[in-house]
């Protein structure tokens, strides 16, 4: 399928040889910096088809899962630059001075009782809408991204799309910070709220304090998983700063442990509706925002109840403690196989580098 | 133990997988190591079911290309949507014959992403 695409590219001669490359012909991405933020370069592909190649397979659509959004590698794509837009209609720069306006603008939040407190109760479905560039093509996505982020971004996608993918999952690594975001459960109490989520490997948990106590002193921040949220009400909606956060995959591209962000909730009958704004001037060019949008699940039935889930039931056991050759417990260390670089802040670069390595060596004996 | 192999490739059935997602059920890894365009049919004796996230999964005892027991491992779904196509903790016993359709892995090692199957009672989850 990649050779036809490629052919099919090379039989075009009536457009110069430049502007013909893509991200399926490219001998070297890294030398088509200056076309990364056009549509032309990915085929107009959004993100999501260009995941969807990894399977390299034309459902049409059908099936469920993973099976319907699968493609063709080097298909076209359906992306329509602005369908969705991706910058924070927000004048603020920081989380922060973001949090602080609408505090200021909520009159210092409201303070609810156990008798005034949103009834929020209930099993939802749902998360951020289009925080992956939506059904915008995928130069969208890089546009907003610094040249650094950039170049990692279409590294990723170009990976994706050839079927080598890192996933944290995949590895039974936690999912980060944007994957918190896909809230099953929402405890709402006067001081504190708490989301709860049960994925398939894993589960999440957030506290987001609305007591007033603020976040930790300085000299006690460290990055976490899904960071440190404090909150306040502005009557029935719920407005959330989040530090904290260890730089991870997620969202638009990845993030830095600089992101911070501002999120507001409210219900409206059988929704929460609500938005999410990020800051990470590392990563973004500008502040990048989405909707976030949860359903009332309507199914109740007892044996689909959230469930307590661990990676590693069947995809482990972890590779860092193994027995060896002596029948002996050991632990692997650096330059051992499969060992795992705990201090690695991006191990998706590492994988990426040798998949590149190994990718470019299978084509070159296959003669691709 | 009875045990019998079929790998035939049976064209591009994809068919519906009429799959409801009950949950967010937030992907846990790619499919990409599976071989979407083609679903085969494998026969064998079931010899451990996992009913377990992230996957649920379903081994049998099959026939090798020179009658050699080989250990075939088929991916299915998490729980929540494994439950939802009506399968559960007991449908399949170690000693039950089945018969599954799968997208075999593209490397050609045995093991492949569930599509449809046939239990011992004759009953088709799907």
């Amino acid at each position: 399928m990649r050779s036809i695409a490629a052919l099919l590219v090379g039989l075009s001669l009536s457009v110069p040889a430049s502007a013909q490359t893509t991200i399926f012909t490219t001998n070297d991405f890294r030398q088509d910096r200056d076309r990364w933020t056009d549509p032309a370069y990915y085929e107009n592909n959004t993100v999501g088809q260009l995941r969807g190649m990894g399977i390299d397979f034309d459902s049409g659509g059908r099936g469920s899962g993973q099976e319907a959004t699968a493609r063709a590698y080097g298909s076209k794509g359906t992306g329509r630059v602005g369908a969705l837009n991706l910058a924070s209609p927000y004048p603020y720069t920081s989380a922060w001075e973001h949090y602080e306006a609408w505090r200021k603008d909520a009159r210092g939040g409201t303070k609810h009782t156990k008798n005034t407190i949103p009834d929020w109760r209930g099993r939802w479905s749902g998360g951020p809408v289009g925080l992956n560039g939506g059904p915008n093509p995928a130069s969208s996505v890089a546009a907003m991204l610094t040249p650094q982020y950039r170049e990692y971004f279409v590294q990723e996608v170009k990976a994706a799309a050839e079927g080598r993918i890192w996933g944290a999952g995949s590895f039974c690594l936690p999912g980060g910070f944007f994957a918190s975001l896909e809230a099953e459960e929402f405890i709402v109490t006067p001081d504190k709220v708490w989301t709860l989520a049960a994925g398939n490997g894993e589960n999440y948990i957030r506290w987001i304090y609305t007591d007033g106590s603020g976040h930790t002193p300085k000299e006690s921040e460290f990055v976490k998983w899904h960071g440190e949220s404090i909150g306040f009400w502005d009557r029935d909606a719920l407005i959330i700063h989040t530090n904290q956060i260890r730089g991870w995959k997620g969202g638009l591209s990845e993030s830095t442990d600089n992101l911070e962000t501002v999120e507001r909730y409210r219900r409206v009958r059988d929704m929460i509706e609500g938005e999410i704004t990020l800051y990470d001037p590392d990563v973004f060019v500008r502040p990048v925002h989405a909707k976030m949008r949860f359903e009332l699940d309507a199914e109740t039935r007892p044996e689909l109840r959230p469930l307590y889930n661990t990676c590693t039931d069947t995809n482990g056991p972890s590779t860092k403690v193994f027995m060896d050759d002596r029948g002996m417990l050991n632990q692997r260390l650096p330059g051992d196989p499969l060992y795992w670089n705990a201090a690695d802040p991006r191990p998706w670069r590492t994988y990426l580098a040798e998949s590149d390595k190994r990718h470019e060596r299978y084509r070159k004996a296959e003669g691709r | 133990m009875t045990s019998m192999t079929s790998l035939k490739v049976t064209g591009l059935l994809t068919g519906a997988m009429a799959l409801a997602v009950v949950s967010p059920a937030m992907s846990h890894h790619s499919h990409a190591m599976f071989d979407h365009s083609k679903e085969i049919s494998v026969s064998g004796t079931v010899t451990e079911f996992a009913f377990r996230n992230p996957h649920v999964l379903l081994y049998l005892e099959i026939k090798g290309e020179n009658g050699e027991p080989v250990r075939y491992e088929i991916e299915m779904s998490n729980i929540s949507n494994t439950i939802s196509r009506g399968i559960r903790p007991a449908t399949f016993k170690p000693g039950d014959v089945v018969n599954a359709k799968v997208h075999p892995l593209k490397d050609g090692r045995p093991g492949g992403n569930y599509v449809t199957i046939v239990a011992a009672d004759g009953k088709t989850y799907d």
